[in-house]
C-alpha cells in the first residue's frame, strides 16, 4: 500500500493551480493522436494495397523532401506571425485538406495517393510539435519534469483509442469515410488549446499570441540561416538534431523491416488489419505502459541524460534479435520498442532536453529542428534504404548489422547530450556569478612609459603609487630619477612607495632623505616601517643604524626596525635582550607594550616569561600583539589563553590567526575541546574556523570527528568550516559514507520540523507567541536547507551548489528551475529521493517524511513538548510561551520544571507560563 | 510589575522597522541585551543637545515629540525613538518627553555593537535593511 502511494504520488503528481492546464493539453494530445492514428493506417493501408513495399523508399524521400520544405513554410508562418495564428491555419487548413481528399480518393489515385500519405505524415509532425511547443510555454521545467508524462499519457491513449477505433470502423464504414472523422478531432484539440489558453491566462497567451513588440520584432527578424547558425552556435542544438535525425533514420530502417516482414506474412485486407491492429492495440498499449508507469520515473531516476540511452540500448537489443531469428515476430518485437520509446521515454527525454535553453531560443528553433530535422533524419533513412536495395542488401541480417551500427552511434550522441545539457544547465545555475580576474599591464613600449611617467608625477597618490610599481618592473627602465623625485613627495602614501620601491631595486641614492625622514621626529607611521627597512638594507653601517632605530622613541620605527632585523638572529639576541624586553613590557605606553609582544615573536621567549603578561594585558592592541607573537612562537603554554580568547570578540581574529599559525598539530586537540560541552559555546563556535585554517587532512578529519555535536550552532559552524576547507583545498578527501549519513540526518531533522510546522499551518491559531514559534519554526526549516547544502558541496562540486542554494533561496522562476534541473542530474538517487521534494516544496513532503524516516505530524501538545524538551533554548522559551498562550494545562508539568535546567531567560518565560497555566 | 520576558520582548521588537529582516531567533539576542525601563509622566527621553547612545522602542504609554515648540507627534505602544542611535550618536533636534507613566525598551548602542560582532549574520540582516532604505531613499 504504502509503495502503491509512493508510485501514484510520483507519476500522478499534478499540484495545486496545475489541474486546469494539465488537463486541456493533455485532451489537446488526445485528440491529436486520436486523429494521427485513424490517419497513419488509412494512409499505409492505401498506399500498401496500391504499390509494394519497394516503393516505400520513394514515399519516405518524397515525404522528406515536400515534408521539409512545407515545414519550413510552417516555421516561417510560426515566427513570422504567432503560435496562435499558426495553429489556427494548420487546424483549419488540415481540416479542409481531409474533407477534400474525402472527396477526391478513389481505388485508382496513385498520385493522389503519394499526395495523401505526405500529408498525413505532415500532419502528425506538426501538430504534436505545436502541441510540446505550446507546452514548454505553459509549463516551466519544474512542472515539466512531473507533468510531461502524464501529456505523453493523453497522447498514448488518443493513440491507442484512435487505431483501435479505426481498427474496428473500417469496415463497417469504409476506410475512406473515416477522414471526416479524423478532421473533427482536429478541430477538438483546437478548442482544447483555447480552453488551455483561458485555463493559464499569462503564460499561455504569451506563448500563443506574443504579447509584446520586442517578440514581434525578433518574430520578423527570424530567417532560415537565424536558425541554422543558432544550431551551429549552440553545441546543445547541434546535438539535439543529432539525436532527433538518427532517432528518425532508424524509424524509417526498422519501420521498413517491419512492413516488409508484414507484407510477406498478410495480403489485402489481413494486411490492413494486421497493422491496424499492431498500431492501434500493440504499440499504443506498450506505450501506454512505458508512459503511464515508467517514463516519469525513469526520467526522475536516470534524469535526462541517461534516459536518453534507452532508446538506442533497446533498438540495439531488437536488431540482434532478428540478427538472430529473423521473421514477423522479431521485427515487430523491433518495431514496438523502437516506436514505443519513441513515442514515450525518448520524446519526454528531448523534450526535457530542450528546457534549459533560453526562452527565446527554444521558441525560435523548435519547430524548426522538430519538424524539419524530423523531415532530414527520414530523408537520410531513405536515401540509406535505396543505397541498400541499390546493392542488394535490404535482407533482413544486413538490416540489423546497419541498425547495430547506428544504434551504437546513437548511443554515444546520447552520452554527448547529457554531457551537453549538464553544461547548459551549470551556465545558468551560474550566470549571474561574477569571476573577475585582476589585470596587469606589461609595460614594454616607451608611449606607454611616457603615460606611466605621467601619472607617477601627478596628484591622484594611488595612480602615483601604481605607476611607480609598474615602472619599477619595466624591463631596462631606470627608476632612480623618478624616486628621487617623488622622494619630495608631501604624500606619505607616496613616500612609502618609494622607501619600498627603492629597497625592492635596491636603489642606494635615497639613504639620506630617509634617515632625515626616520630621525626628524615627525615621521608618520606610514612611512616609517619602510624608510627604516630601506634604510637597514642599503646603509653600510645597517648594526648601528638598528641599535638607534630599535631604541627610537617612535614605536612605529622601532617595531619596523624589529621587523627589519628579524632575519639576523645576532642582532636579534644583541638588541632585544631580556632586559629590554621587561622593560618594554612594563611600559605605561600600549604602543611599547605591543612593542614587546611583537619582538618577542620574533625573538623568542627563552628566559622571558612576559608573552604571559602581555596576554593578559587590557588593552585590545596589546593582546592582538601578544596572541600573534605566540602563534609565531607556537608554544603549547599558550595554547590555553588563546582558545579563551575566542570568546573575546575584540580579540577573536587575533586569537584565529594566531592558533591557525600553530598549524596542524594541535587540531585534535581543538577537535576535542570542541567536542567538549564545557568548553563554553562562544568559544567553540570559533574553533571550528580555526582548524579550517589549517588546510591539510587533519583538519578535515578533525572537523568530521565533530559533526555529531549536539548545539545546532556549532554544527553549522562546523559545516560552515569543512565547506570553506572544500573551496579552498580541493585535495583533501571527506568520508563519503558519513557525509551521506549526516545529509540524511540533516533531511531527518527537517522532516521532524516540517511535520511539527504542519501543526500550526492547519491549526489556524493566530496567537502571537503561537505565530511565532511558527515563524521560528520556518526559520530553523531554512538554516536546517543550509546546512544539507553545505552538506552537499562536500559531496559534490562546491561552487556549484552554492549557486544551486542560493538560486534556489531566491526563488527566482527561471534560476529555481534551472537549479532543480542540475540537482536532478547530478545527485545521485540515495540522497535525491528525499532531497529533491523538500527543495521543490512538494505537497507531500509529509507522506514523504513518513514513509522515509518514519516522521508523523504530531498532535499540537506533542509538537510543543517536544520543542520543550528541546534543549535549544529560544525555541524551549517560544513553545512555553505558546503552551501558556494555548492553555495547553497538559504541559503544566513540563513547564514548571524548566527553570530547573534551562538558561534563565528561558527559566523566566516558564515562570510566567507556569503562573498562567496554574 | 515584573519585567517582561524574552519572547514578550521579541513580540515587541517585531515592530521595529530596522529590525524586520531579522528571524525571530536574531530578534531573541537583541531582546537579551534590551533592558526595560520605566519613566514616569514628564521625564525627558531626548533632547537636542543629548548625544544619542540607545534606540527605545515604547511598550507601553505614550511620548510626544516636538522641536522645542508644539507637539508635532505622540508615540504610543511599538513606536521607535531614536532608530538611527544604533549607528550615529549625532544628537536628534527633538525633545521626546513622556506624557504618562511609560513603559521603554532600551537597546544600548555599545551593547549592540558588542552583540554585532559576535554575530555576523545578525549584522549582515542589519546592513541588508539599511541598504533597502537608501536604495528607496535613492529611488525617491
Amino acid at each position: 500500500m504504502r509503495k502503491w502511494r509512493s508510485l501514484q504520488r510520483r507519476v500522478f503528481d499534478v499540484r495545486k493551480g496545475e489541474y486546469r492546464r494539465t488537463l486541456f493539453v493533455a485532451l489537446y494530445f488526445l485528440f491529436i493522436m486520436f486523429a494521427n492514428n485513424i490517419l497513419k493506417p488509412v494512409s499505409a493501408g492505401l498506399f500498401l494495397n496500391r504499390f509494394s513495399e519497394k516503393d516505400l523508399p520513394y514515399l519516405y524521400l518524397l515525404i522528406a523532401g515536400v515534408g521539409g520544405v512545407l515545414a519550413y513554410l510552417y516555421t516561417k508562418v510560426v515566427v513570422n506571425t504567432s503560435l496562435r495564428t499558426a495553429v489556427t491555419a494548420a487546424t483549419l487548413g488540415s481540416a479542409a485538406c481531409l474533407v477534400l481528399f474525402w472527396t477526391m480518393i478513389g481505388t485508382r489515385s496513385g498520385t493522389l495517393l503519394y499526395v495523401f500519405s505526405v500529408f498525413v505524415s505532415l500532419v502528425g509532425i506538426v501538430f504534436i510539435s505545436q502541441g510540446w511547443l505550446i507546452a514548454a510555454n505553459i509549463f516551466d521545467s519544474r512542472e515539466a519534469k512531473r507533468l510531461y508524462g502524464l501529456l505523453g499519457l493523453g497522447a498514448i491513449l488518443g493513440a491507442a483509442l484512435g487505431g483501435s477505433f479505426t481498427a474496428f470502423t473500417a469496415r463497417q464504414v469504409g476506410t475512406k469515410n473515416l477522414l471526416p472523422v479524423a478532421a473533427l478531432f482536429l478541430l477538438l484539440a483546437y478548442l482544447s488549446l483555447h480552453l488551455t489558453k483561458s485555463a493559464h491566462k499569462v503564460q499561455a497567451s504569451s506563448a500563443i499570441v506574443p504579447q509584446s513588440r520586442q517578440d514581434d520584432e525578433s518574430a520578423v527578424n527570424f530567417n532560415f540561416r537565424d536558425v541554422l547558425s543558432a544550431i551551429a552556435r549552440y553545441r546543445h542544438l547541434l546535438v539535439i538534431v543529432g539525436i532527433i535525425t538518427i532517432t528518425f533514420s532508424v524509424e524509417i530502417l526498422v519501420e521498413y523491416q517491419f512492413l516488409a516482414m508484414a507484407r510477406a506474412t498478410y495480403k489485402g485486407d489481413r494486411l490492413t488489419a494486421f497493422l491496424g491492429k499492431f498500431t492501434g492495440v500493440y504499440l499504443s498499449l506498450t506505450t501506454l505502459v512505458l508512459q503511464s508507469f515508467f517514463t516519469t520515473l525513469v526520467v526522475r531516476r536516470f534524469g535526462v541524460g541517461r534516459t536518453l540511452l534507452i532508446a538506442p540500448v533497446t533498438v540495439g537489443l531488437g536488431a540482434a534479435s532478428v540478427l538472430a531469428a529473423p521473421g514477423l515476430l522479431t521485427a515487430a518485437l523491433t518495431r514496438i520498442g523502437e516506436a514505443s520509446n519513441r513515442y514515450s521515454i525518448n520524446r519526454t527525454a528531448i523534450e526535457l532536453l530542450y528546457l534549459p535553453l533560453p526562452a527565446e531560443l527554444k521558441n525560435r528553433t523548435k519547430a524548426f529542428v522538430d519538424v524539419f530535422v524530423d523531415r532530414l533524419g527520414r530523408g537520410v533513412g531513405a536515401f540509406l534504404l535505396l543505397f541498400l536495395t541499390a546493392i542488394g542488401l535490404t535482407a533482413p541480417r544486413y538490416l540489423s548489422l546497419v541498425l547495430l551500427c547506428l544504434a551504437l552511434g546513437w548511443a554515444l550522441l546520447a552520452l554527448w547530450a547529457r554531457k551537453e545539457y549538464l553544461r547548459t544547465v551549470e551556465k545558468r545555475v551560474q550566470a549571474r556569478r561574477l569571476d573577475l580576474e585582476s589585470a596587469r599591464v606589461t609595460v614594454q613600449d616607451t608611449e606607454t612609459i611616457r603615460v606611466l611617467e605621467e601619472a607617477a608625477r601627478g596628484e591622484n597618490p594611488r595612480q602615483i603609487t601604481y605607476a611607480l610599481s609598474l615602472l619599477s618592473e619595466a624591463p631596462g627602465y631606470d627608476v632612480g630619477p623618478l624616486l628621487t623625485e617623488l622622494a619630495q613627495s608631501p604624500l606619505t602614501a607616496v613616500r612609502a612607495k618609494v622607501y619600498e620601491t627603492a629597497a625592492k631595486v635596491s636603489f642606494p641614492g635615497l639613504l639620506k632623505p630617509a634617515l632625515a625622514e626616520i630621525r626628524s621626529g615627525a615621521c608618520q607611521h606610514d612611512v616609517a616601517g619602510d624608510a627604516v627597512t630601506y634604510a637597514l638594507a642599503v646603509a653600510p653601517n645597517p648594526e648601528e643604524l638598528a641599535v638607534e632605530f630599535v631604541n627610537h622613541p617612535s614605536c612605529a620605527t622601532a617595531e619596523a626596525a624589529v621587523r627589519a632585523i628579524a632575519a639576523r638572529k645576532e642582532l636579534v639576541e644583541s638588541l632585544l635582550t631580556h632586559e629590554w624586553l621587561t622593560a618594554a613590557a612594563q611600559s605605561p605606553d600600549e604602543d611599547r607594550r605591543a612593542l614587546a609582544a611583537f619582538s618577542v615573536g620574533v625573538r623568542g621567549d627563552e628566559g622571558t616569561g612576559v608573552l604571559h603578561d602581555l596576554l593578559r594585558d587590557p588593552s585590545p592592541r596589546v593582546g592582538a600583539a601578544a596572541i600573534r607573537a605566540a602563534g609565531a612562537l607556537q608554544n603549547r603554554a599558550y595554547l590555553s589563553p588563546l582558545v579563551g580568547h575566542l570568546a573575546s570578540p575584540r580579540l577573536r581574529s587575533a586569537a584565529i590567526e594566531g592558533l591557525v599559525a600553530y598549524g596542524e598539530k594541535f587540531a585534535p586537540t581543538l577537535g576535542v575541546l570542541l567536542r567538549d560541552p564545557s568548553t563554553p559555546i562562544a568559544v567553540r563556535r570559533q574553533i571550528p574556523r580555526v582548524v579550517a585554517g589549517v588546510q591539510a587532512q587533519i583538519a578535515v578529519d578533525t572537523l568530521q570527528a565533530c559533526l555529531g555535536v549536539d548545539d545546532l550552532t556549532v554544527r553549522t559552524a562546523v559545516l560552515k568550516a569543512l565547506y570553506r576547507l572544500r573551496e579552498e583545498a580541493p585535495w583533501l578527501k571527506y568520508d563519503r559514507q558519513l557525509i551521506t549519513h549526516e545529509i540524511r540526518r540533516e533531511a531527518v531533522m527537517y522532516f521532524h520540523l516540517y511535520a511539527a510546522l504542519e501543526r500550526f499551518r492547519h491549526g489556524r491559531r493566530d496567537g502571537r507567541a503561537t505565530a511565532l514559534l511558527a515563524r521560528t519554526l520556518d526559520d530553523r526549516l531554512k538554516q536546517t536547507l543550509d546546512r544539507l547544502f553545505r552538506l552537499l558541496g562536500l559531496r559534490y562540486p562546491p561552487s556549484q551548489i552554492r549557486a544551486a542554494y542560493v538560486a534556489v533561496t531566491n526563488r527566482r522562476q527561471e534560476e529555481f528551475a534551472a537549479a532543480l534541473d542540475f540537482l536532478e542530474n547530478v545527485l545521485e538517487q540515495d540522497v535525491k529521493e528525499f532531497v529533491l521534494p523538500m527543495i521543490d516544496g512538494s505537497p507531500h513532503l509529509v507522506d514523504i517524511g513518513r514513509e522515509e524516516f518514519g516522521v508523523d505530524v504530531p498532535d499540537l501538545e506533542t509538537a510543543i513538548r517536544h520543542h520543550l524538551r528541546s534543549g535549544d533554548g529560544w525555541l524551549m522559551a517560544c513553545a512555553i510561551a505558546t503552551a501558556a498562550e494555548l492553555k495547553l494545562k497538559a504541559l503544566w508539568g513540563d513547564i514548571s520544571r524548566a527553570p530547573d535546567h534551562a538558561p534563565p531567560e528561558v527559566a523566566e518565560v516558564a515562570r510566567d507560563a507556569a503562573a498562567a497555566l496554574a | 510589575m515584573a519585567e517582561r520576558n524574552i519572547v514578550e520582548k521579541v513580540i515587541a521588537l517585531e515592530g521595529v522597522e530596522l529590525l524586520s529582516s531579522l528571524t525571530p531567533d536574531q530578534l531573541s539576542r537583541i531582546a537579551l541585551i534590551a533592558k526595560e525601563v520605566r519613566y514616569p509622566p514628564g521625564q525627558m527621553i531626548l533632547q537636542p543637545k543629548q548625544p544619542l547612545d540607545a534606540l527605545y522602542v515604547i511598550l507601553d504609554g505614550a511620548v510626544e515629540i516636538s522641536r522645542g515648540g508644539p507637539v508635532l507627534h505622540v508615540a504610543r505602544q511599538n513606536e521607535v525613538l531614536g532608530s538611527w542611535a544604533l549607528f550615529d550618536d549625532s544628537p536628534l533636534p527633538v525633545v521626546a518627553r513622556t506624557v504618562e507613566d511609560t513603559v521603554l525598551l532600551k537597546i544600548a548602542r555599545d551593547d549592540f555593537y558588542d552583540l554585532l560582532s559576535d554575530n555576523m549574520e545578525l549584522a549582515a540582516s542589519i546592513f541588508s535593511t539599511l541598504v533597502r532604505r537608501f536604495r528607496k531613499l535613492i529611488e525617491q
